[in-house]
């Protein structure tokens, strides 16, 4: 039996939008264990992608509880989070997010920015992450100068040159075509098998099909949580 | 993320807007060159009535001619000649036998008048005047004697001659036993002064003062004796008294205004002035031009300042989404408070720079092309680059905390 790397509990997030109230999660309860791979799906408005954002901590929630690796996430204040953030998880986004005045090498050194390494290390540890992702020739490329599959793929290497213990991607294929999809999809799978616990959230059924246990939201809370068959993944 | 990091970071983002950046920083530059080419300005005009009032005696009371002609008062001239003869020799006599703190009593005839000497021609401003002038004008020799008290008795025709006189006169030839034609008349020279380089000008806006190293000395007698002057003009253009007790120099003025109006029956002919109390005027004056200008400047520093706040803050709403791509990477919210507030700094400190290199330009120029002395003090340039810096952080923390204080999520989804 796994250790549970993020346990939540009863986890509620209500948007307020002046007049009216949002709720875009009502109480919900999910574990999730080291080492899983997790797809997350469900309609838009679902909860979804605020779940993974608290997951993230790029957002907190209204109340409930949230523990990553034994830590109370819920009670952490701005430099504790962002310490989390930087440490703790890799995030990869639908529109990759990376800086467009920076090249490749200097988009993956970000995190290390932040968590003091020294410029040298630094540099030798994004190069590592460049090219774990095979982008080893495209080193000082800005984003405009690279395809969607290539920035999403300097994301990834980004999401990774922490040594997070959680990645966390929100429709990483989202805006990728079907055949950089399925190679972007390829690399999460290489993740997995070198030990990382990886949540995704996707609409997309044949995406899902590539993780190992589908959890399907509806408005708010956990509408079924069924593990994948090996003879359904792709 | 140290601070030499962020500082790079900063000029990454300002080389990237450089026409931006310049414009933000146009603010500032002008503000510093506008606060330094003041306060220049202002210290040189100090310095420059401050040299020509020492240069009238410190310890000295004024009496000079009014020509209410030159002011526009033609109708009293003819009623007051009736009752006063203007400035005489008996004068400067009442004023020495009667005022007991009277050091010295110079009286002095002065006129304009072309200088010959070989094929040599010098416009200068004659001075018929009393050995004591010397000591009353606190100069020196450099060569030769002034003339003496039996010259003066004797009407000899003997002159001695301002440091820039002589020079326009003999070049670097010596003087000493030349003769010098003024008006039909020969003088001999027997004396250079030395050179006290002060300008002409105009003090407190009541007292001519020229360059004294233009003019040409010779004894009063002889003055009166050899040049023709029209009827009605008085004896004498200036009485100089030196005072003893330079603590008591207003009383003393007006002891000799007293003496003055009894002898003159009350007509005003004579202006009374006093270089110190000049001074402590003119000291006044530029004080309240330098408070002026200083405000003036200190607005366009702080327009220079909104300047910046305007742009940085746009700057943040631009770069919504870079703070929160840095946010979700682990960026604190001390990071992004230091890089914006980095910034912003830069800008004001280079546009700093820029404005003290302006700030001593501008002085020059002015000096070059209208004349003024312009003197630059060190301290101007600390408090420019000072106020810059501060500029630079005051009108930056707000911008630099609006960044900082964003929720990752809400700037990354900021479109």
């Amino acid at each position: 039996m796994n250790a549970s790397v993020i346990q939540i509990r009863d986890l509620v997030k209500t948007y307020d939008m002046g007049a009216t109230q949002v709720h875009a999660l009502r109480g919900l309860s999910l574990d999730i264990d080291v080492n899983e791979y997790v797809a997350i799906m469900g309609p838009s408005g679902s909860g979804k992608s605020t779940l993974l954002n608290i997951l993230g901590c790029l957002d907190v929630s209204s109340s409930g509880q949230y523990e990553l690796n034994g830590q109370q996430v819920s009670e952490m204040d701005d430099d504790a989070l962002a310490h989390i953030r930087n440490r703790e998880i890799g995030f990869v986004f639908q529109t990759f997010n990376l800086l467009p005045r920076s090249d490749a090498l200097d988009n993956v050194e970000l995190p290390l920015v932040y968590s003091s390494v020294p410029p040298s290390e630094r540099r030798d540890r994004a190069v590592n992450a460049l090219e774990s992702v095979g982008l080893a020739d495209r080193m000082h490329h800005r984003p405009n100068e690279l395809s969607g599959g290539q920035r999403q793929r300097v994301a990834i290497a980004r999401a990774l040159v922490n040594d997070p213990a959680i990645i966390l991607a929100d429709e990483p294929t989202g805006a990728l075509d079907t055949r950089t999809g399925k190679e972007i999809m390829e690399l999460f799978r290489q993740l997995h098998a070198q030990g990382n616990t990886i949540i995704l959230v996707t609409h997309e059924e044949e995406i899902a099909c590539y993780s190992h246990r589908i959890v399907r939201f509806r408005d708010g809370v956990v509408e079924r949580d069924e593990p994948v068959s090996p003879e359904r993944r792709t | 993320m140290n601070l030499r990091e962020t500082a790079a970071l900063s000029i990454v983002g300002l080389t990237s807007h450089k026409l931006r950046t310049l414009l933000t920083m146009l603010g500032i530059i002008f503000g510093v060159a506008a606060v330094i080419a003041m306060l220049s300005i202002g210290e040189g005009a100090k310095q420059e009535s401050l040299e020509q009032i020492r240069q009238m005696g410190i310890s000295n009371i004024i009496v000079q001619h009014w020509d209410k002609s030159e002011d526009g008062l033609e109708d009293a001239i003819n009623s007051d000649r009736n009752l006063s003869q203007g400035l005489s020799r008996e004068d400067a006599e009442a004023i020495q036998r009667i005022f007991p703190l009277a050091e010295y009593v110079t009286p002095q005839r002065e006129f304009k008048s072309k200088a010959l000497a070989g094929s040599n021609t010098f416009n200068t401003m004659v001075v018929g005047t009393t050995p004591e002038y010397l000591t009353v004008l606190n100069a020196r020799m450099s060569s030769g004697v002034f003339f003496s008290a039996e010259d003066v008795t004797e009407t000899r025709r003997v002159c001695v001659l301002g440091s820039d006189a002589k020079r326009a006169l003999f070049f670097f030839k010596d003087p000493i036993g030349q003769r010098v034609k003024i008006r039909s008349q020969w003088f001999t020279v027997i004396g250079v002064l030395e050179d006290k380089g002060a300008a002409g000008g105009k003090i407190g806006g009541v007292l001519e003062v020229r360059n004294t190293d233009e003019d040409i000395y010779v004894p009063l007698t002889t003055v009166l004796r050899r040049f023709q002057f029209a009827n009605d003009e008085a004896e004498l253009t200036q009485i100089t008294v030196k005072v003893t007790d330079s603590e008591s120099l207003s009383e003393a003025a007006t002891i000799v205004r007293a003496i003055m109006n009894r002898r003159h029956r009350g007509v005003e002919d004579f202006k009374i002035a006093i270089p110190e109390e000049l001074l402590r005027q003119s000291q006044k004056t530029q004080q309240i031009f330098n408070v002026v200008m200083g405000c003036i400047a200190g607005i366009s520093l702080l327009v220079g300042g909104i300047g910046i706040m305007n742009i940085m803050l746009a700057s943040v709403l631009e770069r919504t989404r870079e703070i929160g791509i840095r946010r979700a990477l682990g960026a604190r919210r001390k990071d992004i408070l230091s890089q914006f507030l980095v910034e912003s700094l830069m800008v004001s400190l280079l546009g700093g720079t820029i404005g003290v290199i302006l700030g001593y330009a501008i002085p020059e120029v002015i000096t070059l092309y209208a004349g003024w002395r312009t003197i630059v003090q060190p301290w101007t340039i600390a408090l420019a680059f000072g106020v810059s810096a501060a500029v630079g952080i005051g009108f930056g923390i707000y911008p630099a905390r609006q960044a900082a204080l964003l929720s990752p999520i809400d700037a990354l989804r900021y479109e």
